[in-house]
């Protein structure tokens, strides 16, 4: 597995980014804490930032749902970071 | 182009599942244009661009191998083959000087022309130069191959590569979609995808198999993947709401406009249950991205709408099941159809019928707008210098019934396309329905927490236009009644004819004084205004001054016809309370008992007793003019009070309608007890024309009426469509000057063509008794489907659903009626008038309605479609099914003069009636059923009646429909030829399943698509007959196969073996002899208990179903049938034998094997009797042999058919055959449609067969016989029946049960088949000793 991720603040750092660029709002400006669709993202976003996620972390054969069981930055960014140690993933409810 | 079939190089690769899918739709339709991805655009710069287009079109194909694909049919399923050297297909025209009108259709027309999915390029450019400087270019790709990101990254290519993109350069990837393919098919073999499978059938278990949209057009039985398209955008406003309730909810803006097209579907099919599919990219893997090829796969969101529930709360449940539909979005459609094997109808796509599809990409963000049908002016990018704006092309139409595709947007705002099928609807009513869900979520949209059922339906255009087609013309009243208006008339024209009757003719005057007798009679007998008559009199001249003396006197009339039964005619005295009974003679007064009498023939004499009157509400009775009695559909006839307004309106607007005048003359044939008779007896008095009264009798009777028809030289009629078809078969032509009025039950089209092509008009005529006669009245048209017509004055009509809301043209709903027809309610009935008669309903809350009951519907195009009765609408297996569309249909078949079709018992039964001197065969009108009607639709039991019980009012009585005599298809369950039995067999190795019926649909019990394939291939291998896939799809069953089949072919050139089961590769067969009769049918039942591995070949008498001549002798069978052995098994050891006489053949041919040297490893007779002297009966002749035939027939369906061979002698030669062809069809034992000449092949073998048994006297035999003897059967033929007599070596004899016939059949063909299983393993298990 090559990661180019080395801690969990990197993974949320990438994912802030990358939903910046899908809604086209400054990175500054994207919560945490809020859903992914606070920022109009649809499927084909979710598609483009679960390739970002592939290419920056290192991970292959992402689950289909993964962003909408961990639909905001914070609950993904553990998800991921769960995956990249290869540690089973919690569900969100 | 380079045919694949002589490329040099080409390499096979697997498909995908659903590449698999789109291949084999166009299989079954290869003109088929539907999956045709399109971009096209106008291109203004430097011609050499172009040039320089094609040049890159040309590299990027030979460096790509995804754009040289094609596909080649495989074992299962279609392969890809990639071709080496493929050309891009580029097709250059002329455009200069074609008008933009015309060149939009040309482009339209060539972007649809088919692709042979075998031939690559599976993709083609079409260029139009149409100027010095500007061209039209139009992209087309097949689906099958490619995608629409497919399409966009190609673009994207083109652009880097003509060097004006300034974006990041594409790298395509022309390889990955094999990769692809193969990683698809290993995934689905794994235990994640079974577990999403299992996942899958959770949850859409259940769901219900067809959206029922209600269209404009008869659905065919099968897709055409014809459509058309009809843009619409949203306001800013609008789509900004979108985002912010997608916010506001944690879901996508697709969640949000999927949630309103659910609304959309659930109100347009009434079931609030809808499933909707949805395409997903298939792109999730990060290799995938900039792959070239069809990755796109489609899911099914289950939606679920509840008016009850608010905007929000629907959207959170929608965003759930369409979550739930994305997790299984690995998994493929076809090859989850395949799996789940939903029930299938032909007639529509499986699983869903409507579909939304969001189209977004990630990249050529610029040219977004390029992909509406209606684009933003101004929209234009600039590549290496050329200004290319959009020329948008409809496309991808017709894969559904619906379709609505968003994604795009255009200044900011949604725009989108909805895409129908013009199976189901026509352009006007598709426009009504995009703007319908256009307003549904703009409403929806802007209150959010309002529930569903309480926000209004339609914009404003629609309701305008909503008023305008339900409104009839406004026109002001006289304050005259009736008998005031007759009177005016009468005056006017005293000596002009009026009415005729019985041969005697009164003119006005005279008609007037009539009247006005009648009503001082009434007044002397103290009957007062309020006062309800009743009228019991003869059609004749008496009867119209009867009806118009009560009003005059200001009473009003209770109509008795005299032909009404008793009890009945009491009940509608003593219901309306009447004061006094009008009759004339001594019409059958004697039953009414305690009511005062006036005789018209003797009014002098006034009332047989006094009048005693009620007090009544004097509202109830103020303006009453006639309480006539309908029956409910429950309990006992309500009387409909029907006020003098109501009357006066309807007869003025019917005479503007008709343009009635003096010189016109109806015929009068309606009943007084049927409320349309006040038409025929009242609108030629207030027009000054003639009222010709027929009688009873000759209106009861088809050929009578005919001729009064035309003697009475009438030009108008008013009749139900019962009593026109009456007419028709009757014999009558029809009348040239001749006007008529159809109505009181739906009128079938082809009645009403034939109606149009023999009168001077026709008008279909519609309106319950509630809102007085008719409410709408339409003029028939040639070729144009039936509508219910325009309101008549004074008249609303309003299409509501279930919450009071006007609906939007394109909706079903109830129809509710208001205006001057309506009646003062139900006679003595508060509660159900409360229920019927409704003010306050949202959609006009000043208004009273009359609901009616009725399912309506307004079309685009302004027409009223009537469809049924609300309560006329039955659901069978899921399916909602409209009695009268199938009645429609059997109405049409050739020969039918009247069908009727009723639920009995879970299934259709439909009764036909034929046309005079026409014989039908069920399986006839079955057949022609079938060819129009999605399987679920036809009838599963037919009978052929004589007439149709009919109610006073010459309606059908469908409450007095016999049960049918001819209904079981389950008896024709087996199958019962050489054909059938080899169909099923095909079947049950291909299906997996241990046994079909012949009526079972392939796509029902396990077929898809994959497997129809190998069916078809199974077919061509045994008949080398071609069934199209198409058609399999149509004709599912083996019944149907089987006439295909023989239809199809060579068929009459087969061998007589008949291949029972196909068994292992180089097992030895066990060969089965026909038995007396020369058929196998019976070795079926044996085959599937006997243990696998061998084959199993029956040999029939030839002749019967296949070559050759029937042998009279069983030497001469053995060695013919030796012959047939030793072309599939040249050497032994042979195993061999039969049931009956079967045996006794197996005899001979074992002693020639034996003859020969060869080894019989198996010689078994079950239940034969072994030909010696003994066993010979005595008295054999024609018709003995004839009647043991007819007793055979039977057996196989374990009936008895037991004919007394004295009854057939005396019948004697064809009567006694026909007779035992007639008994056999009567218990089901012989297809209706049985072929004779068949039936006449089977008893000629039989009878050689009987010959061949009386003179084969073989010697004994040093062979040995394994003998299975029926146990049960009663005649003795000793203890081995005879065959110690000629059994040499080792004779054993297995007791099984049954008699000797049902130890063929089940249950007892097991256990003969168990019997013969431990002979017949040695071959497979040597190593078990």
């Amino acid at each position: 597995m090559s990661t180019t991720v080395q801690t969990i603040d990197e993974v949320r750092a990438m994912l802030v980014e990358a939903i910046a660029v899908e809604a086209g709002v400054p990175a500054d400006t994207v919560a945490t804490d809020e859903p992914f669709t606070s920022y109009g993202l649809d499927s084909m976003a979710a598609l483009s930032v679960g390739m970002e996620i592939e290419d920056t972390c290192g991970l292959k054969d992402l689950p289909v749902d993964l962003l909408w069981d961990h639909p905001t930055v914070d609950s993904l960014a553990d998800a991921l970071w769960a995956l990249i140690q290869q540690q089973p993933v919690a569900e969100e409810v | 182009m380079t045919p694949l079939s002589t490329a040099t190089a080409q390499r096979v690769l697997p498909a995908n599942a659903q590449q698999s899918g789109l291949w084999f739709i166009h299989q079954t339709d290869p003109d088929c244009s539907a999956y045709h991805i399109v971009f096209a655009a106008e291109a203004t710069g430097d011609p050499a661009v172009g040039g320089q287009v094609l040049k890159i079109l040309d590299e990027l194909t030979a460096e790509h191998e995804a754009l040289r694909v094609a596909f080649r049919p495989g074992a299962d399923g279609p392969v890809t083959v990639v071709g080496d050297d493929v050309a891009v297909d580029v097709r250059h025209t002329d455009a200069r000087g074609t008008d933009p009108e015309a060149l939009r259709d040309l482009v339209r027309r060539d972007t649809r022309a088919p692709f042979d999915l075998a031939e690559p390029p599976l993709w083609r450019v079409h260029l139009y130069r149409t100027g010095e400087d500007t061209w039209v270019l139009a992209l087309v790709m097949h689906h099958a191959a490619f995608d629409f990101w497919t399409l966009a990254l190609l673009l994207g290519a083109v652009r880097d590569r003509l060097g004006g993109a300034g974006q990041e350069p594409v790298r395509l990837d022309g390889t990955a979609f094999a990769a692809y393919a193969e990683q698809q098919q290993e995934f689905l073999r794994s235990e994640r995808a079974a577990q999403l499978l299992e996942d899958e059938r959770k949850r859409l278990a259940g769901a219900p198999p067809a959206l029922d949209l209600y269209g404009d057009r008869p659905r065919p039985p099968a897709p055409s993947y014809d459509g058309g398209s009809a843009p619409f955008a949203l306001s800013a406003e609008v789509t900004d709401g979108v985002r912010r309730l997608a916010r506001e909810t944690a879901s996508t803006p697709y969640m949000v406009l999927l949630s309103a097209y659910l609304v959309l579907l659930s109100r347009l099919s009434g079931q609030s249950e809808v499933m909707v599919g949805t395409p997903t990219s298939g792109r999730l893997k990060r290799e995938y991205r900039n792959a070239l090829g069809n990755f796109v796969n489609t899911v099914v969101v289950r939606g679920e709408v509840d008016e009850e529930r608010t905007y929000r709360e629907l959207l959170a449940a929608t965003r759930e099941r369409a979550l739930g539909a994305l997790r299984g979005q690995e998994l493929p459609f076809p090859w989850l159809v395949r799996e789940l094997a939903p029930p299938r109808d032909a007639a529509r796509t499986p699983l869903y019928q409507a579909g939304f599809a969001w189209d977004r990409l990630p990249f050529l963000t610029d040219m977004g707008d390029f992909f509406l049908l209606d684009p933003g002016s101004g929209t234009a990018v600039e590549i290496a210098g050329t200004v290319v704006r959009p020329f948008p092309v409809p496309q991808q139409e017709g894969q559904a019934d619906l379709w609505i595709e968003m994604g795009a947007e255009r200044d900011g705002a949604y725009g989108g396309v909805l895409r129908y099928s013009t199976d189901v609807f026509g352009p006007a009513t598709a426009r009504e329905l995009a703007d319908a869900f256009v307003t549904t979520l703009e409403t929806m949209v802007a209150e959010p927490d309002a529930k569903l059922r309480d926000l209004t339906r339609g914009n404003a255009r629609q309701r305008a236009l909503l008023a305008e087609w339900g409104t009839g013309p406004v026109r002001e009243l006289p304050d005259e009644r009736l008998p005031d208006l007759f009177r005016r008339q009468a005056l006017l024209t005293p000596d002009a004819a009026a009415v005729v009757a019985d041969g005697e003719e009164w003119s006005y005057g005279r008609l007037l004084e009539e009247a006005e007798r009648v009503a001082t009679a009434l007044r002397a007998t103290g009957v007062a205004a309020g006062d309800r008559v009743a009228v019991m009199v003869e059609r004749g001249t008496g009867l119209v001054p009867a009806l118009l003396g009560v009003l005059a006197a200001g009473a009003a009339y209770v109509p008795l016809d005299p032909k009404l039964p008793a009890d009945r005619l009491t009940y509608m005295a003593e219901d309306s309370r009447a004061a006094l009974l009008l009759t004339q003679g001594d019409l059958r007064e004697r039953w009414i008992t305690g009511l005062p009498v006036l005789r018209l023939d003797d009014l002098a004499a006034g009332a047989s007793t006094p009048v005693e009157r009620t007090r009544e509400d004097p509202a109830a009775v103020a303006d009453l003019a006639y309480v006539l009695y309908t029956s409910g559909s429950t309990g006992r006839p309500k009387g409909v009070a029907i006020p003098h307004r109501a009357l006066v309106n309807l007869l003025l607007s019917m005479r503007e309608e008709t343009g009635f005048g003096p010189a016109d003359s109806l015929l009068a044939v309606t009943t007084i007890s049927f409320d349309i008779a006040g038409l025929e007896l009242f609108l030629p008095l207030v027009a000054g024309g003639r009222v010709l009264v027929c009688d009873s009798a000759t209106a009861a009777d088809g050929a009578a009426l005919a001729v009064r028809v035309a003697e009475s030289g009438a030009t108008w009629m008013q009749a139900t469509p019962t009593s026109w078809r009456m007419l028709r078969e009757a014999g009558w032509k029809g009348a040239e000057d001749l006007n008529i009025l159809c109505g009181g039950e739906e009128l079938p089209q082809e009645l009403a063509e034939f109606l149009v092509y023999v009168s001077a008009s026709v008008r279909n005529v519609y309106g319950p008794t509630e809102t007085t006669i008719w409410s709408t009245a339409g003029l028939v048209q040639p070729a144009r489907r039936i509508d219910i017509g325009r309101p008549l004055a004074n008249t609303g009509l309003h299409v509501l659903d279930e919450q009071g809301r006007a609906v939007e043209p394109g909706f079903p709903g109830e129809l509710w009626i208001g205006g001057e027809g309506l009646a003062l309610g139900y006679w003595d009935r508060a509660e159900l008038t409360g229920e019927r008669f409704v003010t306050g309903l949202p959609a006009a809350p000043q208004t009273r309605l009359y609901r009616t009951g009725d399912r309506a519907r307004w079309t685009g195009d302004g027409l009223l479609r009537h469809h049924g009765r609300l309560d006329n609408q039955v659901k069978l297996r899921g399916y909602r099914i409209e009695l009268a569309e199938v009645e429609a249909v059997l109405q049409a078949v050739e020969g039918v003069s009247t069908a009727v079709v009723v639920v009995r018992d879970e299934r259709l039964v439909g009764y036909v009636v034929p046309d005079p001197g026409v014989e039908l065969k069920v399986s006839q009108i079955k057949a022609a059923a079938a060819a129009s009607l999605p399987q679920y639709m036809v009838p599963g039991a037919l009978a052929i009646l004589d007439e149709l019980p009919l109610t006073a009012n010459k309606k059908v009585d469908r409450n007095r429909l016999p049960p049918p005599t001819v209904v079981s298809d389950a008896v024709f369950e087996k199958p019962r030829d050489a054909t059938e039995i080899t169909l099923a067999r095909m079947w049950t190795e291909i299906l997996g399943i241990p046994e079909v019926g012949v009526h079972d649909n392939f796509f029902d019990i396990g077929g898809h698509s994959m497997l129809a394939v190998r069916l078809t291939k199974a077919i061509r291998e045994e008949w080398d007959v071609e069934v199209p896939l198409s058609e399999l799809l149509r004709h599912g069953t083996i019944a149907e196969l089987a006439t295909l089949v023989r239809r199809g072919g060579r068929i009459d050139a087969r061998t007589p073996v008949v291949t029972l089961r196909e068994g292992e590769e180089g097992a030895n067969p066990l060969f089965l002899f026909h038995p007396f009769g020369g058929t196998v049918f019976c070795y079926v039942e044996l085959t599937r208990h006997l243990p696998p591995g061998r084959p199993v070949l029956a040999i029939e008498a030839p002749g019967i179903e296949s070559d050759g001549e029937a042998e009279v002798s069983v030497e001469g069978m053995a060695e013919r049938y030796l012959e047939y052995i030793r072309e599939l098994q040249p050497t032994g050891p042979y195993a061999l034998g039969g049931w009956c006489f079967g045996g006794v053949i197996g005899y001979e041919v074992a002693g020639l094997l034996q003859d020969a040297g060869e080894e019989v490893e198996l010689y078994v007779a079950i239940d034969s009797r072994a030909p010696i002297e003994e066993n010979i009966p005595e008295t054999a002749d024609d018709s003995t042999l004839l009647s043991w035939f007819a007793r055979d027939l039977a057996v196989p369906y374990g009936k008895t058919l037991d004919i007394p061979a004295d009854h057939l002698r005396e019948l004697g030669g064809d009567a006694a055959f026909d007779h035992i062809l007639e008994r056999a069809a009567a218990i089901g034992v012989l297809a209706e449609d049985a072929d004779r000449a068949q039936i006449l092949r089977y008893f000629e073998a039989y009878l050689a067969n009987g010959i061949a048994l009386q003179t084969y006297l073989p010697e004994p035999r040093q062979l040995d016989l394994l003998l299975l003897k029926a146990k049960d059967e009663p005649v003795d033929y000793g203890p081995s029946l005879g065959w110690d007599r000629l059994v040499e070596g080792d004779l054993r004899v297995l007791e099984v049960p049954g008699d000797h016939n049902s130890v063929m059949y089940p249950p007892h063909a097991a256990v003969a088949a168990e019997a013969i299983a431990p002979h017949l393993g040695a071959q497979q298990n040597d190593d078990q000793g």
